[in-house]
């Protein structure tokens, strides 16, 4: 019996981290792009942007996540019945929350993008720029991995909120770790015992992502230094 | 529109919205006396004490919120003996269960806030304050700790954001705070566009106050560092 | 009705998908009617019942896990086409959605701890605590009824049975069958026991007419297919059966 849900609930380890891996791609996306949005010279859009992320950081997640899971597809509907369309759009529970969980990051990773971006060096871009590089490959060749340095610290930050915030899935009914352990829980009366088990899994997963960025960033750091002797 | 039915309860909502601002300002205040003392221990010279403080502020950051008040409030009624204690009148209490996790919670990163303000305190400061012969108390209070503040405002008033946004957690264990009442009356009325919506814009309201707040602190508080750089 | 599959929501994927399967949602924390096995599947009396109609009525049925506070909105707004979670009909209830035949008359009784020695009365309950699941008829018999007792609500159907053994709540009311063939039978449930009158829609209006399947207003149609396949089991003796298997009667 013991074994069966703590298997079952380490099992969901796989929902909970597509989740946060499929919500971590889209809001680093949208949050680099939301960034470029923030540094735009045109007045509309860095306020559009601006106005977004105040909106996004301000609501708890888990308001967050209610609204978009209901209230978002009830509100589109009811347009859409409004205008006498006869669409019906319907958010499958698994892209909706990797949906949700990703535009909340986008706000995140925004700031994080924007404070980088403005950290790159800007004679390494003007040299690029005076070489005549195409402005495609100035963002790969350099743009790219000098943020990916300088974010990094941010973005692994983002990302150990992302997973621990993927804990609200359970209450939209979606079975991740979280959602199982509750289960457990009431099925055999020993809700410490397996809630403890879920407790485990998230530090588990939070440490090894620690210990792996720390990694990335050294080597990053390292490849850096060696370009620049 | 079924903006009537919020209407009719915004009653209701203030007293959710009275119970989420009471919860914050508990929980503040108690987890900025627990990371006060953390913070020195956590740069103390005993490793013994550093790493202890290591082990607490990992866990708690470690794991979701969710979690951690689900293993109080339900897990720790799985023990007989605790349930026997003199502790249980208070542990059984789910606004003291939702405390003890906030405060824990909010603790930890308030303790790494706090302690990454004293690293960055200038090593001439700490030498002056021994120049003069400060005993330690008095270097405490009049160097170490107005420095820790200053240095650590801009995180620390994000953290205080953060804690009020977690109290919407506190729902999930049967207080009616702002989303817990948002909550009961998509489980009443079977709309769930407008009561989100409305919760929504109550947090935002006080997030913006907040905001305000921290952004005066600073101004008042912290504008000596900007002339430093 | 065209239907539209959201992958993500910035590509409106059009796929009028006319034979797609019916969403039909469950809250899978109300055992032994439907709950999440130790391996993680949909089990129970209702889930059963609902792929026997599903089979009968000839329709392709897709029976997944919700969250109670999202179901009835839910089915309003069309994200789900009927929920099957022992869900009494009610006044209340059909003037937003509609109800198939009702299948089952429930029960509802008070379970409480053996040596408590509790009258039921909103006179001998007044002070104590009473756990019940949120927006459920035993949250408005009790909010109407109990008014003298602190009354304890749960988003979940098994969360209140935790509240009962951890001491945090003195009686707990749900449906007879759950308490009798889910929580007495358990582990956890031994020192407990059924107290008070047995309850039924004759005695408050709040428990309802009896138990039935939700679905859409609008969707008259589905109501009918689902009435002939409920007809259908009731015939061939899969209903009897199932209420064999599930409670010996």
């Amino acid at each position: 019996m013991f074994a069966a849900f703590a298997w079952t609930i380490l099992a969901a380890g796989s929902l909970t981290l597509l989740l946060a891996l499929g919500a971590l791609v889209l809001a680093s996306v949208l949050g680099l792009a939301l960034a470029y949005g923030k540094l735009s010279r045109r007045r509309w859009l860095m306020r559009l942007v601006q106005g977004f992320t105040f909106v996004i950081r301000g609501i708890p997640d888990l308001v967050l996540m209610l609204l978009v899971f209901y209230s978002l597809p009830a509100a589109i509907n009811q347009f859409l019945e409004w205008t006498g369309s006869d669409l019906w759009v319907e958010f499958p529970p698994f892209w909706a929350g990797m949906f949700t969980l990703g535009v909340i990051f986008s706000a995140y990773m925004c700031e994080t993008f924007k404070s980088a971006l403005q950290n790159i060096p800007r004679g390494q871009l003007e040299a690029a720029q005076a070489f005549g590089l195409h402005p495609r490959r100035i963002f790969w060749r350099i743009t790219l991995p000098q943020l990916a340095r300088l974010a990094l610290p941010g973005f692994t930050n983002n990302w150990l909120v992302l997973v621990k915030a993927t804990a609200l899935v359970s209450l939209l009914g979606l079975q991740d770790v979280m959602f199982r352990a509750k289960g457990a829980a009431e099925a055999t009366g020993q809700p410490f015992t397996y809630y403890l088990i879920a407790g485990g899994f998230y530090l588990a997963a939070t440490l090894v992502s620690t210990f792996a960025l720390l990694a990335l960033a050294r080597r990053l750091e390292q490849t850096n230094q060696a370009g620049r002797t | 529109m079924n903006w009537d039915v919020v209407v009719e309860n915004l009653r209701l909502y203030a007293q959710g919205a009275g119970l989420t601002i009471w919860l914050t300002l508990l929980s503040l205040s108690a987890a900025f006396l627990l990371a006060l003392p953390l913070a020195f221990l956590r740069n103390s010279r005993s490793r013994f004490l550093r790493r202890s403080v290591i082990a607490y502020t990992t866990v708690f950051r470690g794991t979701p919120l969710l979690v951690q008040l689900f293993l109080v409030y339900f897990g720790l009624a799985q023990f007989e003996l605790l349930r026997g204690s003199f502790l249980w009148p208070w542990l059984s209490s789910p606004l003291v269960c939702a405390l003890l996790v906030f405060v824990l919670n909010s603790g930890a990163y308030t303790t790494e806030i706090f302690a990454g303000g004293l690293r960055t305190i200038p090593k001439g400061e700490i030498e002056a304050a021994q120049a003069y012969g400060f005993t330690p108390l008095r270097a405490a209070l009049r160097i170490f700790i107005p420095g820790m503040l200053s240095r650590s405002l801009p995180l620390y008033g994000n953290e205080m954001i953060m804690l009020m946004h977690a109290t919407s957690l506190a729902s999930t264990v049967t207080l009616m705070e702002i989303t817990g009442v948002a909550r009961n009356i998509t489980l009443n009325y079977y709309i769930q566009l407008e009561p989100y919506v409305a919760a929504a814009l109550i947090y935002l309201a006080l997030t913006a106050i907040l905001v305000a707040a921290v952004q005066l602190a600073e101004r008042r508080f912290a504008n000596f560092l900007r002339l430093d750089h | 009705m065209l239907r539209l599959k959201l992958v993500f929501a910035l590509s409106l994927l059009a796929a009028p998908a006319l034979a797609a399967p019916l969403n039909i949602a469950t809250d899978a924390t109300f055992p032994p009617f439907e709950s999440i096995d130790a391996n993680g599947k949909l089990v129970g009396y209702d889930i059963e019942l609902m792929e026997a109609v599903c089979k009968a009525a000839e329709l392709e049925c897709n029976i997944a896990n919700a969250a109670w506070d999202g179901m009835i909105p839910g089915l309003i707004d069309g994200k789900y086409d009927a929920l099957i979670s022992q869900l009494t009909v009610t006044d209340k209830r059909r003037r937003v959605i509609a109800f198939s035949d009702i299948y089952s008359h429930p029960t509802f009784r008070f379970v409480a701890k053996k040596d408590a020695a509790l009258h039921i009365s909103p006179e001998g309950l007044a002070g104590k605590t009473i756990a019940v699941q949120t927006g459920t008829p035993m949250d408005a018999y009790v909010t109407a009824h109990y008014k003298q007792s602190t009354i304890k609500r749960y988003d979940t159907g098994s969360a209140p049975y935790l509240e009962l053994t951890g001491g945090r709540a003195d009686v707990h009311i749900s449906y007879q069958a759950q308490i009798v063939h889910s929580f007495l039978k358990s582990e956890s449930g031994k020192d407990y026991e059924l107290v008070g009158p047995e309850l039924t829609g004759k005695d408050a209006p709040e428990f309802g007419e009896g138990v039935a399947i939700a679905i859409g207003k609008r969707n008259t149609e589905l109501v009918e297919k689902v009435n002939a396949g409920l007809a259908k089991i009731r015939e061939d003796g899969t209903l009897d059966a199932l209420n064999q298997q599930y409670f010996g009667q």
